[in-house]
């Protein structure tokens, strides 16, 4: 299966499930991730990292919007509203449900 | 006299601490960014000491994002020398830890201020206040223990003792102040290492009031490229919160997100999300315009009536003036007694929208309409000041604040007074007393879609013209659902009673007095006993301006001077209206001005077709003079006055396009209808065919054209 991901510094990249990283956007649903790159600039960026978008920390998608535009996140223990257009831009690694356990029980 | 600043997160209660400790009722709300401005009460404590109380809007981090964010960064860099009381959401410290390290870092000594502590309790999170204090070295208090001694007893206790975050010496902030060397003088009141961390996190206000040199830039720029320290200082402070919290929090529910709710299955639910909300907000119009509104509205009525009338038969036995006994029976028994018996249905609006506010449920909005709304140029948040429009125009322009984009905030200020307010009520629930009075609801509830339909055309058209948006960034928390107390509920009702009858009592009154001696004397100031023989000051100017309305046909000139009047307050137009055609206040004062508004031997008087119109004007003409002047502050006066010229020709083309409708026979009303029809299929059709175009560069296309 083939992910599409549109950034701005190149045009469009294509990602296979097989691959390590993938774009948020494209990452499935009620799964965990850890972040693993934030490619956005200026404000955007600044404020992403205020909201726990850092690299390592563990990141979910639990519902996109109708037209699947905005994407609700759980991070840090809490839900965020995240515009696809900044979700494409946040590299992400998925994240063995195992290990996760192992990791939250830790 | 010293200061007390209320810092924290967005929605983590600051105003609700702000209103405990200075007995003040300032807006709050369940959702991201209710405040958008300072607030300060000054307030006495302990035998007249007194202490300023500032609230401010929310922030993350101390480099602005945004408007509101702006001013809480430039208040705290203007009272580095105050208490700061940094209220965090128990619920969520890791992220609210944030800021306070930020503040740590400035050289500030915030108390700790736990909100949401039995919140969190429910929730399984466990904090050990003691030990959090130990590890952060601040006074950490419950906000249930919080009142005005007990802040000046905490702030007494230590101003000695240094806190060393350990995360900074992996920075290289000696590096970056050799590079600044004596620049730094340019920001006194700032210490080194946090502006040195600044230039780091590259905020640029803090660069550039540094007037570096151009050397001194091409240096910082070296040193900033090895490395990303906008993440690395992130990370480095979260990594510090985490390893303070370990000692500190323990939470007993693994799987605990806040804000997370089953609800959000159905709410949240791909298909049942609009129509719920659409449900949602008919539900809220008919409770408040037909069924509970109503019934409150006629026992509301009685009450005023038996009020006024012995005051009215006072003044008749005792003989006072006929000028006198005229100005009080217009200005205060037609002009006020007419408005205020619509306080309990603006009340019950007030209410539910508390509750949508309270609930938690607009951010959800904001998430699901983003999609649709960015589509018109406009943000998710942007319904946040949709909604607070139908309560009041004036405070929701203030809402657009939060709205990061500057081209967009204009758009969604702009687009604020298309939507129905809660004064314009008042004129619906007249007029369709008259005219439609089977369909009375179905109307109104026209009327606000209406509203909502022009208002997004005219965000359309403003982002296709003059305020393009480009890339807007939208991120928003969502807050966990919540019930609205019967506390809040009483508050809400008296607060909005309060305010409504302030208003009547004083600007309505005045400019009902105004009014009332517009219409009663001529230009000689002489008061006229027989209206039918001279022509008063309001019928002269109206009667010239009239004309002007004639293509729309409200070629009248007490149409006129309502609608004039209408501009300074919106709840003018009805009680001119009842000034103008002396109706006395009475149980049925509603029945009785849309009776006269029917009968033809009244100064003002409706067709059916007239009435629509004088509706639809009402509905889109211009903002109130308050709303003038927030949008004024907000968006500039060059916009205001451009988005009112503009708002009054659009409302004045559509007006005139209806009414020649309306008028016309049936045959062109046929022509009209399926010319509309066609163009707008056309148009559809045109568009659709041009966005295939755009994005049919089939190599690289992100779209599957193949379908077409």
């Amino acid at each position: 299966m083939k992910f599409l991901c549109k950034t701005k510094s190149t045009n469009i990249q294509i990602k296979d499930e097989t691959q390590k990283e993938i774009c948020l956007s494209s990452a499935l649903i009620n799964t965990y991730y850890k972040i693993t790159k934030i490619q956005h600039n200026g404000k955007t960026e600044r404020r992403l990292y205020d909201l726990g978008f850092v690299k390592e920390e563990k990141i979910k998608i639990i519902k996109k919007s109708i037209f699947g535009g905005v994407f609700l996140v759980e991070i840090m223990g809490g839900l965020l509203a995240v515009k696809k257009r900044e979700m494409n831009k946040i590299w992400v690694e998925k994240v063995w449900a195992m290990f996760y356990l192992l990791a939250t029980q830790m | 006299m010293s200061n007390v600043l209320l810092v924290g997160n967005p929605n983590v209660g600051k105003t609700t601490i702000f209103n405990k400790l200075t007995k003040s009722f300032e807006h709050t709300g369940n959702w991201h960014g209710v405040t958008v401005d300072s607030k300060s009460k000054l307030v006495k404590y302990n035998n007249n000491n007194k202490i300023n109380i500032i609230d401010l809007p929310g922030l993350y981090n101390l480099s602005s994002y945004s408007f509101e964010e702006e001013v809480s960064v430039s208040n705290i860099y203007n009272n580095v020398n105050s208490t700061i009381l940094n209220i965090c959401n128990c619920n969520q410290l890791a992220k609210n830890l944030y800021l306070t390290l930020n503040l740590l870092e400035l050289g500030l000594k915030p108390i700790l201020v736990l909100n949401l502590y039995s919140e969190a309790q429910k929730n399984s999170i466990y904090i050990n206040k003691v030990n959090l204090s130990k590890n952060l070295n601040l006074q950490v208090v419950d906000s249930k223990n919080l009142n005005l001694n007990y802040i000046f007893q905490l702030n007494k206790i230590d101003e000695t003792s240094n806190n060393n975050l350990p995360y900074l010496k992996n920075l290289p902030l000696e590096q970056v102040k050799q590079i600044v060397g004596s620049n730094f003088n340019n920001l006194k009141t700032l210490n080194t290492t946090y502006v040195s961390i600044k230039i780091l996190e590259d905020d640029k206000k803090i660069i550039e009031s540094l007037n570096l040199s151009k050397e001194q830039k091409n240096k910082l720029d070296a040193l900033k490229k090895q490395d990303n320290y906008k993440h690395l200082i992130a990370r480095l402070r979260f990594n510090y919160i985490n390893t303070i919290l370990q000692n500190c929090v323990t939470v007993k529910k693994t799987n605990f997100i806040y804000g997370k709710s089953k609800l959000d299955r159905i709410i949240l639910n791909k298909y049942l999300c609009i129509p719920i909300f659409v449900l949602l907000m008919c539900l809220i119009f008919y409770l408040t315009f037909s069924s509970v509104g109503g019934y409150l509205s006629n026992i509301f009525k009685k009450i005023i009536d038996k009020l006024f009338e012995p005051l009215l038969n006072y003044m008749v036995q005792k003989k006072f003036s006929p000028f006198f006994v005229n100005l009080f029976y217009s200005s205060v028994v037609c002009g006020v007694g007419g408005i205020l018996s619509f306080i309990p249905q603006i009340v019950l609006l007030f209410l539910f929208l508390a509750v949508l506010e309270d609930s938690g449920y607009m951010s959800r909005v904001a998430f699901f309409m983003e999609d649709i709304l960015s589509s018109f140029g406009l943000s998710g948040k942007s319904i946040y000041t949709i909604i607070m429009s139908f309560g009041c125009s004036t405070s929701a322009v203030l809402t657009a604040r939060t709205i990061e984009d500057k081209n967009t905030k204009i758009k969604t200020a702009i687009m604020c007074p298309y939507l129905s307010c809660s004064a314009k009520l008042p004129i619906y629930a007249v007029v369709c007393g008259a005219f439609f009075s089977k369909n009375n609801f179905l109307i109104i509830v026209l009327l606000y879609i209406l509203g909502v339909f022009i208002a997004l055309i005219i965000a359309l058209l403003l982002n296709k013209t003059t305020f393009k948006s480009g890339e807007k960034s939208f991120i928003l928390e969502l807050p966990p659902y919540r019930a609205l107390s019967y506390k809040r509920l009483i508050k809400v009702t008296y607060e909005n009673c309060k305010t409504f009858i302030i208003k009547v009592a004083t600007i309505i009154l005045s400019f009902n007095v105004i009014v009332f001696i517009l219409q009663n004397c001529n230009f000689k100031l002489m008061y006229i006993h027989n209206l039918s023989t001279q022509k008063s000051i309001l019928q002269t100017i109206c009667e010239f301006l009239a004309p002007i309305f004639k293509p729309i046909g409200l070629n009248n000139w007490g149409i006129v001077a309502c609608l004039l009047v209408g501009v300074m307050a919106k709840e003018m137009v009805v009680s001119t209206m009842a000034i103008i055609n002396k109706i006395p206040n009475s149980a049925n004062f509603e029945n009785d001005l849309s009776l006269s508004l029917m009968a033809g031997s009244f100064v003002i008087s409706f067709t059916q077709t007239s009435s629509i119109i004088f509706m639809i004007f009402s509905l889109l003409y211009l903002p109130c003079i308050s709303t003038m002047g927030v949008m004024n502050k907000e968006i500039g006066i060059k916009n205001t006055l451009l988005a009112c010229i503009f708002q009054f020709a659009i409302c004045y083309l559509i007006c005139f396009i209806l009414y020649n409708f309306l008028i016309s026979n049936f045959i062109i009303k046929v022509l009209i209808v399926f010319g509309v029809i066609f163009l707008s299929i056309f148009l559809i059709k045109k568009q659709h065919k041009t966005k295939m175009c755009m994005i049919g560069k089939c190599a690289n296309c992100y779209y599957n054209c193949t379908r077409f």
